[in-house]
């Protein structure tokens, strides 16, 4: 089932025949586990999800994380991904395949609806089952109860009770679960592993029965997050763990949706601004042309007036007058004593001569 | 009696360029004295005032800019008139 990686210098482990491509992982060095101590060696099979309690000498320690090691390495890293959406955990799509195992190590939950076959093999041999792709799901699902030990299973359904009474209290409906696998967990339905699980969860309250009827749904396939009935979270780890969990989901949901809005007035603001820019570039462009339409007009006027004005000066007022060479004639002067003879009154009136010519002296002054 | 026109035809013109000149020159060494900053956000309000610019609607102003477009026109006629009006004069006065 399982081949023992073989630790080189190098930190490299390589796999047997059987591992499939995807499973050939080159890690980084790690520290070598024969220069830690005893109690950093228990802690590294804890976190692995080992029982350290009959393990007491070191060289069996090392060769359990070992083996442990080499079986996480070969396992199916979709399968881990299955596993961990199912158990509702943040997925970080640069982690290792032991990281994984760790986060999984960490799960006790013995619900399997929405786990896939695959995630499930995968959980059954992190668990110390002996399975594999070829046996049954049913097969799986009751060999993992038989591998839950009696004190374990009995402190399981005391966290169960606990959970389904804290869960009465709050009003939170219990989700339709039931036992028995539902089908493959689809990709991309796993939500928790982006920060906005307050927006999968915007639509659930801590007290809302859509969620555990959601996290129980044969059509939605895999578990998120903030679906989980608080019931199943005590269950699986505890009272206080359980509602500080839930606890924090709600703040987080709040303060996602706090964020949502703070953005959405942001996005207002920054429209009202916009707007106002394009009002006063439309005034002042409005004002500038305005301006220009005064001074045309001012302008139009003042030569319309000026216009006039020369033209009147031109045709009127200033005509020019050119000096005649006949403004020397002596004025036309009146007889004091009318003769009786007809040789003053010869004298007298003017000759035809003389009529003319003050005919067309007048004419050259008009 | 002195032409009023031309008088004022070259005073309007002075003021008017002096105003023009300094407020342009004033306004230009403002605005690239502000926008000439190679910082992150200097680039974006370039883009931004460009963005505003490109996004003025000609069509809003087409009352106003006809009626400056005739303004000045008539503007020209005037000129030409006076123009023509002064050379009929000279011709008057050279005649006479």
């Amino acid at each position: 089932m399982s081949l023992d990686p073989k630790n080189n210098s190098t930190g490299e482990t390589t796999t047997g025949a059987g591992a499939s491509s995807a499973d050939m992982i080159v890690r980084p060095a790690e520290v070598r586990l024969t220069d830690v101590s005893d109690a950093e060696l228990r802690r590294i099979a804890t976190e692995l999800g080992l029982d350290v309690r009959g393990l007491l000498e070191r060289s069996t320690l090392v060769a359990a994380i070992q083996d442990r090691r080499g079986l996480i390495a070969n396992l199916n890293r979709e399968a881990l991904l299955d596993v961990m959406r199912w158990a509702g955990r943040r997925v970080n799509p640069i982690a290792s395949n032991e990281q994984l195992a760790v986060e999984i190590a960490q799960v006790k939950s013995m619900r399997f609806s929405g786990l896939s076959h695959r995630g499930l093999v995968a959980l059954g041999r992190l668990r110390g089952v002996s399975c594999d792709e070829a046996m049954p799901t049913p097969e799986v699902i009751v060999r993992l109860k038989e591998q839950e030990g009696f004190f374990a299973k009995l402190a399981r359904k005391r966290r169960s009770m606990m959970g389904k009474l804290v869960s009465r209290m709050l009003g939170d409906d219990e989700g339709g679960t039931g036992a028995g696998m539902t089908g493959r967990a689809t990709p991309g339905q796993n939500r928790a592993g982006a920060i906005g699980t307050g927006a999968a969860g915007a639509g659930t309250s801590s007290t809302n029965a859509t969620s555990g009827r959601m996290g129980g749904s044969n059509a939605s396939g895999g578990r998120d997050e903030g679906d989980r009935p608080i019931q199943h979270e005590i269950e699986e780890s505890g009272l206080i763990a359980g509602i500080s969990s839930r606890v924090k989901r709600s703040a987080d949901q709040y303060i996602n949706q706090k964020l949502d809005e703070i953005e959405q007035r942001i996005d207002r603001k920054l429209d009202e601004i916009d707007r106002r820019l394009g009002e006063w570039r439309d005034k002042e462009i409005a004002n500038r042309i305005r301006i220009l339409k005064i001074s045309l007009w001012a302008t139009v006027i003042v030569a319309m007036v000026t216009l006039l004005i020369s033209y009147l000066r031109v045709y009127w007022w200033q005509a020019p007058t050119r000096p005649t060479p006949r403004d020397s004639t002596p004025a036309r002067v009146e007889p004091a004593v009318n003769l009786p003879d007809s040789s003053q009154h010869h004298l007298d009136a003017p000759t035809k001569d003389q009529a003319d010519e003050r005919t067309s002296s007048r004419t050259h002054q008009v | 009696m002195p032409d009023f026109f031309p008088i004022f035809r070259w005073l309007l013109f002075v003021f008017v360029t002096i105003y023009f000149c300094i407020t342009t020159i004033q306004a230009v060494v403002h605005w690239y004295g502000m926008l000439s900053r190679r910082d992150r956000y200097t680039g974006m309000l370039r883009r931004y005032l460009l963005v505003q610019t490109l996004r003025v609607k000609l069509v809003r102003f087409w009352g106003d800019a006809l009626v400056c477009l005739m303004l000045g026109v008539v503007f020209v006629l005037l000129w030409y008139a006076h123009v023509t009006l002064e050379a009929a004069y000279a011709v008057l006065r050279d005649v006479t």
